[in-house]
């Protein structure tokens, strides 16, 4: 049985060159809603909290969903989330379309990617050779 | 092996480095000179340069990185390196680091400089780089870095440094407070966030309760400018003397590099006419370095 690594161990491993080998995949429960002016209404199930029942339940509302509306570049870079494209073209591919200097565009697209993943739009699932080997 | 080098120019010091090295740090005015460097996975040049009184003995600067932090020795050798350069090699598992420095006697200034080399050393790229470092003394200083590229009067320095995502702002004051102070601007994507005419945008940008005298065009070599002069009050007792902050702003879009560039002068005077300061060159239409297509550049 493997041993899931430990936080410490996971930032220790968190290199440029790792992150940017990472592919991202999108959540597939989430709808995804495309509108005229090119932005985009995402909405992500989230489960109900176990502490959420009854009476509290009464009180507190809960939606079922998470909806997130991402702008015209918003959807731009999630529509280059297809799951098999790294981060590093994606930053490539969005420096290469706005003029943007390799930098400008990785703080920008890789700063939107975490909020993506914050709000469970995305999963990153990165290439950690130390990792493999253990 | 050939290499796309470009220039960045900071604080009186011009060095090469290959395009795909992008400035990540810059020392702040009042700071010793300091510029690192890096690729898309590494810090691959840092230079630091200062002041000093006498002339120093470079072996013995080299001599610290004989030693780690916690004392322990360090893998060491001394490099043969084009005059007046002295520099030592260190080794590490993951790869080479040069160290070198040169004194500028004339400046009394010595710079130090350091490449990282992951995937070994490039003797050629490091002696393109070490004998690019020049001092820049002359009357007007090149400032080139993050995109911008300003001829400045040399009596002007670097006061602030904004530099967000996309949007990098200078701002040169003198030490004489009547001198103008003027900002310079440089704004990416205006597709994506100018809805409207530029005017309006450069009108939005005015300061609350500013007074608008002239809005026109003006006329730059290579573009047209939308350009504003206004007025706001500095404090009532200025006010009564009459003197407020005469301010005038410029911008244009450069469509070469898709960007919007933005020139702001500010001056308190009792007047209504505000020129640019003589001597000031705000270079556009440089080409845009596509990161799509580096292929060359790295060792």
């Amino acid at each position: 049985m493997t041993r899931r690594p430990k936080r410490n161990e996971l930032q220790k491993n968190a290199r440029p060159a790792n992150f940017l080998q990472a592919v991202p995949y999108t959540n597939q429960a989430m709808e995804v809603t495309r509108r005229p002016d090119g932005s985009t209404l995402v909405s992500v199930p989230i489960p109900r909290p176990k502490y959420l029942v009854p009476p509290l339940s009464w009180i507190l509302p809960f939606s079922h969903q998470r909806r997130v509306e991402l702008d015209r570049l918003g959807s731009y870079v999630l529509d280059m989330c297809d799951g098999r494209r790294s981060i590093e073209s994606m930053i490539e591919r969005f420096a290469g379309d706005h003029k943007l200097s390799f930098r400008e565009a990785q703080l920008s697209v890789s700063g939107f990617l975490r909020q993506l993943v914050q709000r469970g739009i995305l999963v990153i699932v990165g290439m950690n050779k130390d990792a493999e080997e253990t | 092996m050939t290499w796309t080098l470009d220039r960045t120019c900071w604080r009186g010091l011009r060095i090469d480095h290959p395009v795909d090295w992008e400035i990540a740090l810059a020392s702040d005015f009042g700071q010793p000179g300091h510029c690192t460097f890096s690729d898309r996975h590494f810090h691959r040049l840092d230079v630091q340069w200062r002041n000093i009184q006498r002339e120093p003995n470079l072996d013995l600067m080299l001599e610290k990185f004989r030693h780690g932090k916690t004392g322990e020795k360090r893998d060491i050798s001394r490099l043969g390196l084009r005059a007046p350069w002295r520099g030592v090699l260190r080794t590490t598992p993951e790869g080479n680091v040069t160290h070198a420095a040169r004194n500028f006697p004339s400046e009394r200034l010595v710079v130090e400089v350091t490449i990282v080399w992951p995937s070994g050393r490039n003797d050629d790229l490091e002696d393109a780089i070490l004998q690019s470092v020049m001092i820049d003394s002359g009357e007007e200083r090149l400032w080139q870095a993050m995109g911008l590229s300003l001829s400045v009067p040399a009596r002007y320095d670097l006061r602030e440094n904004t530099s967000k995502v996309g949007r990098v702002q200078w701002e040169f004051a003198t030490s004489d407070k009547k001198e103008p102070t003027f900002s310079v601007e440089r704004l990416a994507m205006p597709g994506y966030w100018l809805k409207g005419p530029l005017r309006d945008w450069l009108a939005d940008e005015l300061p609350a309760r500013s007074r608008v005298l002239r809005q026109d065009m003006m006329p730059l070599p290579t573009h047209r400018a939308e350009s504003v002069v206004s007025t706001s009050r500095i404090t009532p007792l200025a006010s009564l003397r009459g003197i407020h902050t005469l301010r005038l702003d410029l911008a244009w879009v450069c469509p070469i590099e898709d960007r919007v560039y933005h020139l702001c002068v500010k001056q308190a005077s009792r007047l209504e006419e505000l020129a640019l300061p003589e001597g000031l060159v705000v270079r556009c239409c440089r080409p845009v370095h596509n990161p799509q297509t580096v292929s060359q550049g790295r060792p």
